[in-house]
């Protein structure tokens, strides 16, 4: 992936918090300097910051917005945020809000994003969840996304799963979903997100795209 | 595909719709938002209303005049938002009206914060209006039962012709679980509500007249003797709860909703380190399950309620055990939740 900066994208609930905080450790393993904002301000109960600790002992630099965890139900994002136009030798993820709603804030960065060369914007697929069930409604959703964002998918990210309770046939399902809606929209799909005991079940060469390996961090051990 | 991804609130709102709900009036306030948005769209696309009302106070009165009617309806809202709708779900015990009110919990008094508790209790088992009335109030403990006992809410609501609260906290309502929407069981709704105002058509001329005001104080004794009647059949017949790991335990936990699954870890827990605890879950705190839990604590070491409040239901513990056991206390408020590991500490401490 050339660009520096990703936005990861998606429906309510479709799993983006914990794709980018897997991808922001798997960046960091690999020796990059990253950046996360969680641009995802409306979110009161599961979001980034409640693994500042475990992302900033990753040596992820974690900008949240500046509310979250405190329990106060003002959406504020973080002057902090412009300060990744400047630091220009490291990667950016963006984990915006859910559904066009959530992806209004990213509108006021569209024109910084853009003189910063642009950014792979991956929309997020669980076809499992509510309102994204078929190709149509999934591909409506997304241009409102990108209407609102001021940004344009480059690519979908095969999210499938039922939490704990996901198999690879979940995976294989939503493998088949993610395609159709690439094909519509022209591009094509670049991850899958899978725990690693799903991805060990997996067939290799049975879903496209590469893996991010989820660790469902905001999970407590009471739940499902 | 049997199952979906949904968050208990999307649970809520999707499982009444199955139900044949085609009212909803709210008002917004986290963390239930979730089911007024899901119901704005819903509504619409099968054919029913959505109204988002200027203040709780309106929303409620809105489903007292649908229920008059005799149509399912519901509302939702969290703890400030349902203190609002006191007076209104008095006024629609006295007109003796069906509706499905849900309350996803937060953190109070006052506005308190929008992290998720167990501190309504009171409010949702006394009757949080005036008067000698109650509401039947399901406790779900996870997506899949909170939408089950949704569909369930409505069928008995309008047996009843009575108020029927789901008490959730915001983790019920905010959690993301598999739910089998096909598994839940919608009753036909065929009680033919001849005391809805619909008319005069169907009943020979003779007009139906929903209303909560008795002037002749002999009458409105009988009312609530009535009403109170009632209230008895209910609690015969409707009184739900869980037991759990209880035959060798020799330490009762009882926890409703989301503190009852830590108190399953913690009960995992407790087994890995030869501790014999178990969990009484109710499923209805009102009515709650007074005699089954009496026969649960018969020989326990220890009862102890555990909650999200600073100990409300273990009131209700206390009157179950009438003394036969020590009933004790334990829990976290406010909007913090508790671990399995503090309720396996505070069993160690009083076993």
């Amino acid at each position: 992936m050339a660009k520096r900066m990703t936005v990861f994208c998606g429906n309510f609930g479709s799993g983006k918090t914990e794709l980018a905080m897997a991808y922001a450790k798997q960046l960091a393993k690999q020796g990059e300097r990253v950046t996360l904002v969680d641009m995802d301000f409306v979110n009161p109960y599961f979001t980034s910051s409640h693994q500042r600790e475990e992302l900033e002992g990753m040596g992820v630099r974690l900008i949240g917005p500046r509310y979250s965890t405190t329990g106060v139900d003002v959406p504020s994002l973080s002057p902090e945020v412009f300060s990744v136009f400047i630091q220009k030798d490291a990667k950016v993820i963006f984990d915006l809000g859910g559904d066009p709603i959530g992806a209004v804030a990213m509108g006021s960065l569209a024109s910084r994003i853009e003189q910063d060369g642009g950014a792979e914007m991956l929309f997020v697929l669980n076809p499992y969840r509510p309102l994204v069930r078929d190709t149509k409604s999934a591909k409506d959703l997304l241009l409102s996304i990108q209407q609102e964002s001021h940004l344009t998918a480059t690519a979908i990210v095969n999210n499938a799963n039922l939490g704990a309770e996901t198999q690879a046939e979940h995976l294989i399902y939503g493998d088949g979903a993610a395609k159709a809606l690439a094909d519509e929209m022209g591009i094509t799909v670049a991850y899958f997100g899978a725990t690693k005991e799903v991805l060990e079940s997996l067939e290799k060469g049975a879903v496209s795209g590469e893996p991010i390996v989820v660790e469902r961090l905001n999970r407590q051990e009471w739940m499902l | 595909m049997a199952k979906v991804l949904m968050k208990g609130n999307e649970a809520i709102a999707e499982a009444a719709i199955l139900a044949g709900c085609r009212f909803y009036f709210g008002y917004p306030i986290t963390p239930q938002n979730e089911i007024p948005e899901y119901m704005s769209r819903r509504m619409r696309e099968v054919g029913g209303t959505f109204l988002q009302a200027e203040s709780e106070v309106a929303a409620i009165n809105m489903v007292y005049g649908a229920a008059g009617c005799g149509k399912r309806v519901m509302t939702s809202s969290s703890s400030p938002g349902i203190s609002l709708k006191q007076e209104g779900l008095s006024y629609i015990a006295g007109a003796e009206l069906p509706c499905v009110v849900v309350n996803m919990v937060r953190g109070g008094p006052g506005l308190g914060g929008i992290q998720p508790a167990q501190s309504d209790y009171y409010q949702a088992t006394r009757g949080g209006g005036h008067g000698d009335y109650r509401m039947i109030v399901y406790t779900p403990s996870t997506v899949q039962e909170a939408a089950e006992m949704v569909a369930k809410a409505f069928t008995v609501a309008d047996r009843y012709r009575i108020g029927v609260m789901i008490l959730g906290d915001g983790m019920i309502g905010q959690i993301m679980e598999p739910v089998d929407l096909e598994a839940i069981k919608v009753e036909p709704e065929n009680t033919k509500k001849l005391w809805a105002t619909t008319g005069t058509d169907s009943k020979d001329g003779k007009r139906s007249v929903v209303n909560s005001l008795y002037i002749d104080p002999n009458e409105l004794e009988v009312v609530n003797q009535r009403l109170e009647a009632k209230y008895d059949v209910i609690a015969a017949y409707e009184t739900e709860y869980e037991e759990y790991m209880l035959d060798d335990a020799d330490v009762m936990l009882v926890a409703y909703g989301t503190t009852a699954r830590i108190c399953k870890s913690a009960v995992a827990k407790a087994r890995e380190e030869g501790i014999k605890l178990g969990l009484f879950r109710p499923k209805t705190v009102w009515p709650f399950p007074y005699d089954a839990l009496a026969k649960a604590a018969e020989g326990k070491k220890a009862v102890i309620s555990v909650e999200m409040s600073l100990g409300q239901m273990v009131d209700d513990v206390r009157i179950a055990v009438n003394g036969k056991c020590p009933v004790h206390f334990t829990g976290r408020t406010g909007g913090v939740i508790p671990t399995p590991k503090e309720i396996l500490d505070y069993v160690k401490e009083v076993r």
